[in-house]
């Protein structure tokens, strides 16, 4: 009658559970082989690629969109899409640069006081979160798929950055912004020293007391916050029933067009955070900030695992897959190939991880 | 048989055919005459579908003949037997919504140029004259998806009629209609007999069979177990043959079990949703097990669902649980006050595939596990689930295990462990043993037993016959969307419930 055998006493038991768990990390244990892959063969292509100096560049380059693709790893769980971002990620950068420079004119960038810094910093992480409110409203009212929504989402943000910011950088964001986003006040050990590695042989070595930067300590807040949240809480658990099949989510009691809002709002947070932290880092707010962003998140999430349809995928996951891409930008630059080339490789990588993962679950449906 | 209509076309002779271990025809007899409408009759899984799809070459025979006009054939695939002129309607409307009416009559069938560009006018042309040569008004250049279900169908059936048929089979044509509608669906189907197709009209609907078939098949557990003019039986014969002699006092109405309280647990007043035709009004009380049933297509969906406030934004009326009126169109609300819903589709709207056991359990109740600061806890959500798995004889690996490693009978004890565990005072379940084996079947009834006996009261929707004879104290027959009557004591028994449901009325008391 029933199908699933009984549990007989096995020799082997450890063995087989031990099995178990590599088949079910098997897609992870895959992810990072791949980006062992990517690095080795980028190291032995370019020794200046493990360099503390590039290193660092990459870390700095990658919080970006680290910061806006773990909202988006949620909203793409609860089974939402949002394209817009990029804009966000800009208006939030311009609403600050505003506040902060243009607002109340300083006599220097060293000479505002401080609540103006604080507001400057505070108040455009507002600017998602109430963006992401009105999507999601008429996402689940006038049951509207996100992506139509939040595409014109994406052009009315942009097109109010440029009112804000009028077209024109702003510059002279106050010194103590810049000092926090672009300073690296902790060190961690970091295992990139390869060249003394295969001189000396010796893996004490082979580490590097390596700066952090500061902001890449945001990122990891966040992520931590965001695991906790979709691992540990009952919201998480909603989040995973909402995406994966509405109707039992919602037979269930689970408000789930509230779910959906909240996901919104919580993209459009993270895509002002880190607009913020795009602020501090570089100093300046271009009315060009975030630019196609959206695109090269979304295909971090995905080639992290996270499926176009909802219901499954892991935050951290996520991490996975920025790097992935952040290290093809950072390699093809590096490799002096030229700019028009990029986005072909980008491209070509997102289809080889989306097909790869098309004909895993082809091959598990089969099993 | 044919002694007054035209020629037997189709006859075949000891049809067989197995499914797995499931003998699902015995050695079948069955012909079809030039001019005559044949109903086919019979209960769920007596073997009528399978009898017409082996006709329609969908299936091949186990062992068995089939001669079409005095040739043995055989045939290899559904279009061997198009090209014979053997037509099946299926009972889904499945034409394409977004084409117009010309568009689909003449689908993959359109009049062409060469280059395979269509000929417009052409295609039109020879789609109203099939319209007008069967009386249905309706622009040819209209598209489907504007149309009322009845011209659907009509469309539908002169779609296959196009094809100029031998043999048409009509597989449950009327299930989607209202009563006017399906007297246009008759209209059309003797207007065929009498150009001289033969005819086979599967139905549940059993006065429209006697209405309208010159011959009657009525097939049982794989069997013929009658066979002739329809004019030479009456309905509740065929209702006899249909059923057979099986045990059919209802267990439950035999001792009065449910308490004598006064106060219902559950009211329902004027409750009405789109699917329903009459409003519904009924009272439940503590531990009594309320049968609903009908034919498919009757409203026991939407009705099951309209009682959880999951109907639809066009649900109004009132639920009252213990007094107390349930926030309208409101799943959370409903839950909230104690009703559970076990819907019928058990991977669209019950479980869910990739998620653990435990989690599958525990969805509705997630805040009952939310310490202070919103932290789940999972040794206390391990631990319920673990006890469910024990309580209901769940079988599978441990609650950590994905609910698509179990068989469909475990999951469906795993919704009804997810559902308890909100501690209903209600308890829904539309099609509880629905695509569950044998054994199952009898555990998961078992369990609907004991959860009434623990007080809840249940309202089971169900098409299944023994298991409302089985558990219901009282029974609701619905018909084409309204509630026509009730049976209970006595009255709760398989003749009976089947005669209500298939005629659409209560017969007055045993004759």
């Amino acid at each position: 009658m029933t199908t699933v055998s009984s549990p007989k006493p096995e020799p082997l038991a450890g063995v087989s559970r031990l099995f178990a768990g590599l088949k079910r990390s098997y897609s992870l244990i895959q992810a990072l082989g791949v980006l062992a892959v990517l690095i080795v063969a980028m190291q032995i292509a370019n020794d200046r690629f493990l360099s503390p100096i590039n290193v660092g560049n990459l870390l700095g380059q990658m919080t970006i969109m680290l910061i806006v693709a773990a909202g988006m790893t949620i909203v793409m769980i609860a089974g939402e899409l949002d394209v817009s971002v990029g804009s966000v990620v800009g208006l939030s950068a311009a609403v600050a640069g505003w506040i902060m420079v243009r607002w109340i004119p300083a006599p220097s960038a060293n000479d505002h006081s401080w609540w103006v810094i604080v507001l400057g910093l505070v108040a455009p992480l507002f600017v998602g979160p109430v963006l992401g409110l009105f999507v999601g409203f008429i996402v689940t009212k006038a049951r509207i798929p996100s992506f139509i929504v939040t595409l014109g989402m994406l052009m009315i943000a942009r097109s109010l950055t440029l009112v804000v910011t009028q077209g024109q950088p702003i510059p002279d964001i106050p010194q103590i912004v810049r000092s926090f986003g672009q300073g690296r006040w902790v060190q961690i050990p970091l295992p990139i020293a390869f060249s003394d590695f295969f001189r000396t042989s010796s893996f004490s070595d082979l580490l590097v007391w390596f700066p952090i930067q500061n902001i890449v300590w945001v990122a990891a807040i966040v992520y931590a916050v965001g695991w906790f949240v979709l691992d540990r809480t009952a919201f998480g658990k909603r989040v995973y029933a909402v995406g994966s099949n509405r109707t039992v989510a919602i037979l269930s009691g689970i408000r789930a067009d509230r779910i959906k809002i909240q996901c919104l709002m919580i993209v459009g947070f993270t895509a002002s955070l880190a607009g913020v932290v795009s602020v501090s880092r570089l100093g300046a707010v271009s009315p060009n900030t975030g630019e196609g962003l959206e695109f090269e998140v979304i295909a971090a999430v995905v080639i992290g695992g996270t499926g176009l349809y909802g219901g499954q995928g892991k935050i951290l996951r996520t991490i996975i897959g920025v790097i992935i891409i952040a290290l093809t930008r950072n390699f093809l630059n590096l490799a002096r190939i030229a700019i028009f080339w990029q986005g072909f490789a980008t491209g070509a990588i997102i289809l080889a991880a989306v097909l790869l993962e098309a004909l895993q679950r082809r091959i598990s449906e089969r099993r | 048989m044919a002694e007054e209509g035209g020629a037997v076309l189709l006859q075949c002779r000891g049809l067989s055919r197995s499914f797995a271990a499931v003998r699902a025809l015995r050695g079948v007899d069955f012909s079809i005459a030039a001019g005559r409408v044949r109903g086919l009759v019979g209960e769920n899984g007596a073997g009528k579908s399978t009898l017409a799809k082996i006709i329609a070459g969908v299936h091949a025979p186990d062992a068995g003949t089939i001669e079409l006009e005095g040739r043995p054939v055989r045939f290899a695939g559904a279009e061997r037997a198009l090209q014979q002129r053997i037509v099946t309607v299926h009972q889904d409307i499945n034409l394409v919504q977004t084409m117009s009416v010309s568009e689909n009559i003449l689908l993959n069938n359109e009049p062409t140029y060469r280059l395979g560009i269509i000929r417009r006018k052409a295609m039109r042309a020879a789609a109203r004259s099939l319209l007008e040569k069967y009386e249905i008004a309706v622009d040819p250049d209209e598209t489907v998806s504007a149309l009322a279900n009845d011209i659907k169908k009509m469309v539908q059936i002169v779609k296959a009629v196009s094809l100029e048929p031998r043999i048409l089979i009509l597989d449950e044509p009327t299930s989607s209609l209202t009563d006017s509608q399906v007297r246009v669906a008759l209209r059309l189907i003797r207007q065929l007999a009498s150009q001289g197709v033969g005819l086979v009209l599967i139905s549940h609907y059993l006065a429209e069979i006697f209405e309208v078939c010159d011959d009657l098949t009525v097939m049982r557990d794989g069997e013929v177990v009658a066979d002739g003019p329809v004019n030479e039986t009456t309905l509740p014969k065929v209702v006899t043959q249909m059923v057979g002699r099986k045990v059919e006092t209802s267990r439950r109405a035999a001792h009065v079990r449910a308490s004598n309280e006064v106060s219902p647990v559950m009211t329902v007043e004027n409750l009405s949703l789109s699917g329903l035709s009459q409003n519904v009004s009924f009272s439940l009380r503590r531990g009594e097990v309320l049968g609903v049933t009908g034919l498919a297509g009757s409203g026991l969906r939407e009705l099951s669902k309209g009682l959880f406030g999951a109907a639809g934004r066009e649900t109004s009326g009132r639920i009252l649980v213990e007094g107390v009126p349930v926030p309208a169109r409101d799943p959370a609300a409903s839950l909230k006050s104690g009703i559970a819903l076990l819907t019928n589709d058990r991977l669209g709207e019950g479980i869910l595939q990739s998620f653990t056991l435990i989690e599958n359990i525990c969805l509705p109740i997630l805040s009952r596990f939310s310490g202070a600061r919103g932290v789940l806890d999972f040794a206390e959500m391990k631990r319920t689930t673990e006890k469910n798995i024990q309580r209901l004889r769940v079988n599978a690996p441990g609650p950590s295990a994905l609910a698509r490693q179990l068989s469909g009978g475990n999951q469906q004890k795993v919704l009804f462990a997810k559902w308890l565990e909100t501690k209903p005072k209600i308890f829904v379940m539309d099609e509880p043993t629905i695509g569950v084996d044998v054994g199952a079947k009898e555990e998961i009834r078992r369990i609907i037993d004991e959860i009434a006996s623990a007080g809840v009261g249940v309202v089971l929707v169900t098409t299944e016959l023994d298991e409302l004879v089985l558990l219901c104290d009282r029974v609701l027959v619905m018909f084409r969307g309204a509630v026509i009557g009730e049976l209970s004591g006595e009255a709760v028994n398989r003749e009976r419930i089947l005669h209500a449901a298939a005629c659409g009325e209560i017969q007055a008391a045993a004759a």
